[in-house]
């Protein structure tokens, strides 16, 4: 059995199933914080290599029955364990035309698909003291880079920042353009006007939910708790 | 008043309109045309817009309404620089996608619509207000004022709350169909002139409930609302116990149960492509409440079942309980791959409990189900209580449903 192990980041994880793709035999992908030596396999690092990674994300909407760029990506943002050899898995059984529908890839797809469709609503900004507009998020899943391109046509005409709390990671967006940075957990003092506007979007809030209706199962079901604490109206 | 008060007093006003959407529009703006939930409320609705009234202060006596003129609620309005200031500093904070405007009548409708526009011209031309719109259209305005409407709107909704000229008459002795149905007739032939005018179309309200009408009279007027307006949505409210009781008695609990069968009829009519004499057959008047519309007509029409699930068509895929159009998708595709069977049914995410009794995988039925409609009405049944875990102690006032 040969073993794989790539440097954990994404170019590395497409260089690694590109080669892996080539190779006979039985196959194992790892990342280098995943690897753990076995007693019979051959572990070998595959460095990222750039242009190769981009070659194969050619190939990956080309030379395949279907355009996979997208399931591919996603699974690898889900962070799950052994993400590599599920998704090499599933390349290997499109490659062979087996069926893959119900495949664990395309549950994660859809995971992440689904989380962050939810992010896109549920993140929240504050205005802080130096003029930009701050959100911080704890997303199950890496989702920043996902929600980035949709916050950067929005909020093209200001600054604003989003922080994965988790991750220590935010992107930084500035006149349509964005970059992800590093950025540990720290807080940001508010801006003057924030409480009073903060204040009245909760009141708005409450005053919306007719009485005679009440359905806190149903509320309960599309704004799942661990999002609540990074929600203006219900923090 | 604070501006804290007067919104939550004119957002109380504008909630029992169940409007919500934010999708469809064709406004050619950052972020596309998708709907976005940014919330739900308690009532489990979703928020997108800030939703509120202009004023709640209204020269009409509708009987159904909060606002009506007998009542004596505090009555306010916000200036049309604070509800757009609102809904920037909303928007920035991604807390809506736009702002859905109603407005009580006062003064006259062409007073309250010219303080709507005010609103909206703010937003849209001194702040390149870039979000959602929905205005309401208030009955009997002119056209010129409507025209105007349109193109800063994105969606216009027209309410016409009670579903027959008699019940208007009755509870509206104030508005006649004309004031509503010429309006909705002057914005789509506009839609369908223009191009950009009113992007997302328009939609209306209809109250379940408050007046004597059935089932049936309800989703024939809303087949041909769909028809001849080709509205992009029309909303179904239960009436809550809100009007006049002189006029609207006996309505103790909001018929809830009835709005959802409706919200299902309306689905089945507009992505299941069933007929309206098969969502409600000629000679019933209700619909059941103790079973969904589909499922309903499954049982009446058996002799359709059971589908062969790797052949049938998309829409034969359709008219199976359990079975929508994402999941019917899903199958024409998965087949293409291999024969299924249940269990990939069931990992296309098909809802095994309702459509096992009606198809088949490869000419099979899962043994031991029964074949025939009688039995497997009970199946398919709500249950009418729940088991509950019995309470040590029971709540002042007895137990509560």
């Amino acid at each position: 059995m040969k073993e794989l192990v790539y440097d954990g980041s994404f170019p590395g994880f497409l260089t690694v199933l590109g080669k892996a793709l080539t190779e006979k035999g039985e196959i194992q992908i790892w990342s280098e914080d995943e690897y753990r030596p076995s007693l019979f396999g051959t572990a070998q690092k595959v460095k990222a290599d750039l242009d190769f990674a981009l070659e194969f994300k050619k190939k990956l909407v080309f030379d395949f029955p279907e355009p996979v760029y997208r399931p591919v990506l996603y699974a690898y943002l889900a962070e799950e364990e052994g993400t590599g050899n599920l998704v090499f898995d599933f390349l290997h059984k499109l490659k062979r035309k087996e069926a893959v529908f119900a495949h664990r890839v395309g549950e994660l797809c859809q995971g992440v698909t689904r989380e962050k469709v939810r992010m896109l609503g549920f993140v929240r900004f504050r205005k802080v003291e130096s003029g930009y507009f701050y959100a911080s998020i704890r997303p199950k899943y890496n989702i920043i880079g996902l929600l980035a391109p949709h916050f950067a046509s929005r909020q093209a005409n200001h600054q604003w920042v989003i922080h994965d709390l988790d991750r220590e990671m935010a992107v930084l967006g500035r006149e349509k353009d964005w970059e992800i940075k590093p950025l540990p957990p720290i807080k940001f003092p508010e801006d003057i006007a924030e409480e009073e506007i903060q204040k009245l979007w909760r009141e708005h809030f409450k005053a919306l939910s007719v009485p005679g209706r009440i359905n806190r199962k149903r509320q309960n079901n599309l704004v799942p708790r661990r999002y609540w604490p990074h929600l203006t109206e219900k923090g | 008043m604070e501006l804290v008060d007067r919104l939550k007093i004119l957002t109380a006003g504008a909630r029992y309109d169940a409007s919500c959407v934010s999708s469809g529009s064709r406004r050619k703006k950052a972020g596309g045309s998708m709907g976005i939930c940014h919330s739900w409320t308690e009532d489990g609705r979703c928020v997108s817009l800030l939703k509120i009234l202009q004023t709640n202060d209204c020269i009409y006596n509708c009987r159904y309404c909060v606002h009506r003129t007998d009542t004596d609620g505090p009555r306010t309005s916000l200036s049309a620089r604070e509800i757009a200031e609102l809904t920037v500093n909303f928007y920035r904070r991604n807390y809506i996608e736009g702002l859905f405007l109603s407005s009580a009548v006062r003064g006259s409708p062409a007073q309250a619509m010219e303080t709507m526009l005010a609103s909206v011209k703010i937003l849209r031309e001194e702040y390149k207000f870039p979000g959602y719109i929905h205005l309401k259209g208030i009955p009997g305005v002119d056209e010129s004022l409507l025209k105007k409407a349109g193109y800063f709107a994105d969606r216009m909704s027209v309410n016409i709350e009670l579903p027959s000229a008699e019940s208007l008459k009755k509870l509206a002795p104030q508005k006649k169909p004309a004031d509503i149905f010429n309006p909705m007739h002057f914005l789509e032939k506009n839609r369908r002139e223009e191009k950009g005018f009113l992007g997302a179309g328009q939609s209306t309200q209809l109250i379940i409930g408050a007046s004597p009408e059935s089932d049936r009279e309800i989703i024939s007027l809303a087949s041909y609302l769909y028809g001849k307006f080709s509205l992009s949505r029309i909303f179904y409210s239960a009436y809550m116990p809100t009007g006049d009781p002189r006029y609207i008695p006996g309505v103790q609990n909001p018929p809830l149960l009835r709005e959802h069968r409706l919200y299902q009829a309306d689905w089945l009519f507009r992505f299941y492509h069933f007929s309206f004499d098969e969502i409600i057959p000629p000679g019933q008047n209700d619909l059941e409440t103790e079973l969904d519309p589909k499922s309903a007509w499954a049982l009446r029409n058996f002799w359709f079942f059971p589908v062969e699930v790797n052949q049938a068509s998309y829409r034969e895929l359709l008219k199976i309980p359990g079975i929508g159009p994402v999941s019917a998708r899903r199958i024409i595709k998965a087949r293409k791959e291999r024969t299924l069977d249940f269990s990939h049914l069931k990992k296309l995410g098909i809802i095994m409990k309702r459509a096992c009794f009606f198809v088949t995988c490869g000419g099979r039925r899962i043994p031991g189900l029964p074949s025939d409609p009688d039995h497997i009405r009970p199946f398919l049944t709500m249950p009418v209580s729940r088991p509950r875990q019995p309470r040590l102690f029971a709540p002042p006032g007895g137990e509560r449903f």
